[in-house]
């Protein structure tokens, strides 16, 4: 799949519908997925990995932090940093 | 690199009589001032170390700061804000000069800051703060009482003002340091450790684990907790041995910067609760990985419950990467005894055996047998209690029961606490007359010693090791538009994949089918937002339909029987169903 922000979104609420179950809202760019409750401790890692999955692309080991999977907008502007820096 | 040499490697003094935290930071900084005392392990942050010269001299520095701003002796001085160097200065230098640190859990993105600085305030107010220090990347201090206590960052406070004082020469029984509970409650529960309890701790603690050359801690934990402020940040700091220190935020999305850091300083000790085996059993390694945990000596599992499923995990994954299966051990505690009152170690590892099935729900009684002859479960023990601690288990009259016979647990102990802090309305009855206290766990002891820690009388949920009261969950839902109040239950439920708990939410609503959904959220949301946790189940149910016990409450376990049965719809495959 190719990267990009609309992308991400649908990877993330398929993710989160599977945890959670249906939301009465469809995720969107600025869903809070951790004060919203949709994703957890547990589950970023595993979210993170589905997402390098999808996009064929890698995440760096430690590049991720807690306050970057605040929305699927923060992520997808980390997720931007960490890939343009993978290839400049 | 880190120096591991033997040589650079200052040791736990065994004297006679017992050094104060400042006496060992001086003693470690004269055998070994360059030796590092703190490595920060970071890929989003400059790395950086302290020797324990540096640690030592900084520590004087905020010392001076603190009596500068007019705090004095006994008053109690919050900190907050975790994965900061100047985190040791700051607490050592409140030690020093003779405050009493206390350490605040910082603001996650989850939290709502609102609810958070409101119920910061209540716990600042009622510990008395006299100072509140922040790390680095808290952010605004924000809330109009607060902001009425002096507050000042890390890098103010270790930048000193004025002469440095002589450091307290603190009595036994002065306090060291006010833990918070590591929970939700509402009304904090706190416990005031004086220096002659943390002492007795550490001498009967490296009593057990033995000593090696050459020691080297790894932790991630958080510092407001007690396994995180006891067992790895206390602990290595009075046996004189570096940590290498991993923010807690970093190593949740990258569990394995664990064994990365493990890796490259030849790290041979840690700590941290079951569900980490889990998730390190799980993680993904990247095509480039070549972990070595060979340098490991001992790792102890705490805080939670300890599942066989996620320590065999880890072990079928990590051995053959040099991870020795005897370094694996089990600690059992309380912050009501400071930290750890069993524990296996090197002359009496953890056994894993497994018990008749049947005999076990029905009976309570732990009987061993073949597990290819009848179905059986695997119990783990913790060990054998510690030097002068007393385990009684017995059943609900108080009677001693036999070996291998389950029971409430009671414990005495040379450095048990004398009543939570300033809560007069929990001090009673803590003790029976005898002096033991009754842990809230059930358990049992076999005949060899070993204790084996089975289930909890009191309602409680733990989650990655952080206590969780389920009517602190339920009093949030029940607030949140929709749902019927008072029909509101919560529970733990064991999620075998995770290897820790999950909490579960059931609650009834009189809105129509269609705004289940929406309801749901809302009350997912609610509760992560007050109480920083994340549930792992919601669910609306249809009106009367949760179960009631005899007394016309809602009935925590009854209705967790009812959800793990199906009765309130499919559950996830990786719930366990006991």
């Amino acid at each position: 799949m190719q990267p990009s922000e609309e992308a991400l979104v649908a990877v993330i609420h398929r993710f989160v519908t599977q945890k959670k179950g249906p939301t009465k809202e469809p995720v969107t760019a600025n869903t809070a997925l951790l004060q919203g409750g949709l994703l957890d401790s547990f589950n970023l890692v595993e979210m993170a990995q589905e997402i390098a999955r999808e996009f064929e692309r890698p995440i760096p080991r430690g590049s991720l932090a807690l306050d970057d999977f605040e929305t699927p907008g923060v992520l997808w502007s980390r997720l931007t940093e960490i890939w343009e820096e993978g290839t400049s | 690199m880190l120096d591991t040499s033997p040589a650079s490697q200052p040791r736990h003094a065994e004297t006679k009589a017992p050094k104060r935290t400042i006496e060992l930071l001086h003693e470690h900084a004269r055998r070994d001032p360059h030796g590092t005392c703190v490595r920060l392990f970071s890929k989003r942050k400059k790395e950086g170390a302290l020797t324990w010269a540096e640690v030592r001299d900084g520590a004087g520095r905020a010392a001076s700061f603190f009596k500068a701003k007019g705090v004095e002796r006994g008053d109690v001085v919050a900190l907050m804000g975790g994965h900061d160097l100047d985190f040791y200065l700051v607490w050592l230098g409140a030690v020093w000069y003779g405050a009493v640190p206390c350490v605040l859990p910082e603001p996650s993105v989850r939290v709502d800051r609102a609810i958070y600085w409101s119920r910061l305030e209540m716990m600042l107010q009622f510990a008395g703060v006299k100072l509140l220090a922040v790390g680095s990347g808290v952010g605004e201090v924000g809330s109009s009482w607060t902001n009425q206590i002096p507050h000042f960052t890390y890098a103010d406070v270790a930048a000193g003002e004025g002469p440095v004082p002589e450091p307290l020469r603190a009595a036994a029984e002065d306090p060291l340091l006010l833990q918070h509970s590591a929970g939700t409650t509402g009304q904090p529960k706190s416990i005031l450790l004086t220096h002659g309890m943390i002492e007795h701790q550490f001498a009967n603690m490296f009593r057990r684990t033995g000593d090696h050359d050459g020691h080297v801690f790894a932790s991630w934990l958080p510092l407001y907790h007690d396994l995180g402020m006891i067992g790895s940040f206390l602990g290595p700091l009075h046996r004189g041995c570096p940590v290498i220190w991993l923010s807690p935020f970093e190593w949740v999305s990258s569990p394995t910067l664990l064994l990365e850091a493990i890796t490259k300083y030849r790290v041979t000790d840690a700590m941290f609760p079951n569900f980490t085996f889990a998730f390190l059993a799980n993680a993904e390694h990247g095509p480039n990985d070549k972990f070595d945990l060979s340098s490991m000596k001992t790792v102890y599992s705490g805080g939670e419950p300890v599942s066989e499923g996620a320590v065999q995990a880890f072990l079928d994954r990590y051995e053959p990467l040099g991870f020795p299966k005897s370094a694996f051990h089990v600690g059992y505690g309380m912050a009501e005894s400071v930290a750890i009152i069993v524990a296996s170690g090197p002359e009496c590892h953890p056994k894993f055996v497994s018990v008749d099935k049947e005999r076990w729900l029905q009976e309570h009684h732990a009987v061993p047998s073949d597990p290819a002859k009848v179905e059986c479960v695997t119990h783990v023990s913790c060990g054998r209690p510690l030097t002068n601690i007393e385990i009684r288990v017995v059943d609900e009259e108080g009677r001693p029961v036999a070996a291998r016979c389950a029971g409430r647990v009671l414990v005495k102990t040379p450095y048990l606490f004398s009543g939570y802090y300033r809560r007069d309305d929990l001090n009673h009855d803590l003790f029976d007359a005898e002096g033991f206290y009754d842990s809230g766990d059930l358990g049992y002891v076999d005949e060899d010693g070993h204790v084996y820690v089975t289930g909890r009388k009191k309602d409680l949920v733990i989650v990655g090791g952080r206590n969780v009261y389920p009517q602190d969950v339920e009093d949030v839902a029940n607030k949140v538009p929709g749902v019927h109040p008072g029909r509101v239950v919560c529970f733990g439920v064991t999620v075998g994949k995770l290897g820790t708990e999950g909490i579960v939410v059931l609650f009834e609503s009189d809105e129509p089918e269609g705004a289940w959904a929406g309801l749901t959220d809302g009350v997912r949301r609610a509760i992560t937002h007050a109480l920083d946790v994340s549930v792992y189940d919601t669910r609306c149910v249809t009106r009367m339909t949760l179960r009631k016990s005899t007394a016309g409450k809602l009935a925590r376990g009854g209705n967790r029987t009812w959800y793990l049965e199906g009765r309130f719809g499919d559950v996830h495959a990786d719930v366990l169903k006991s």
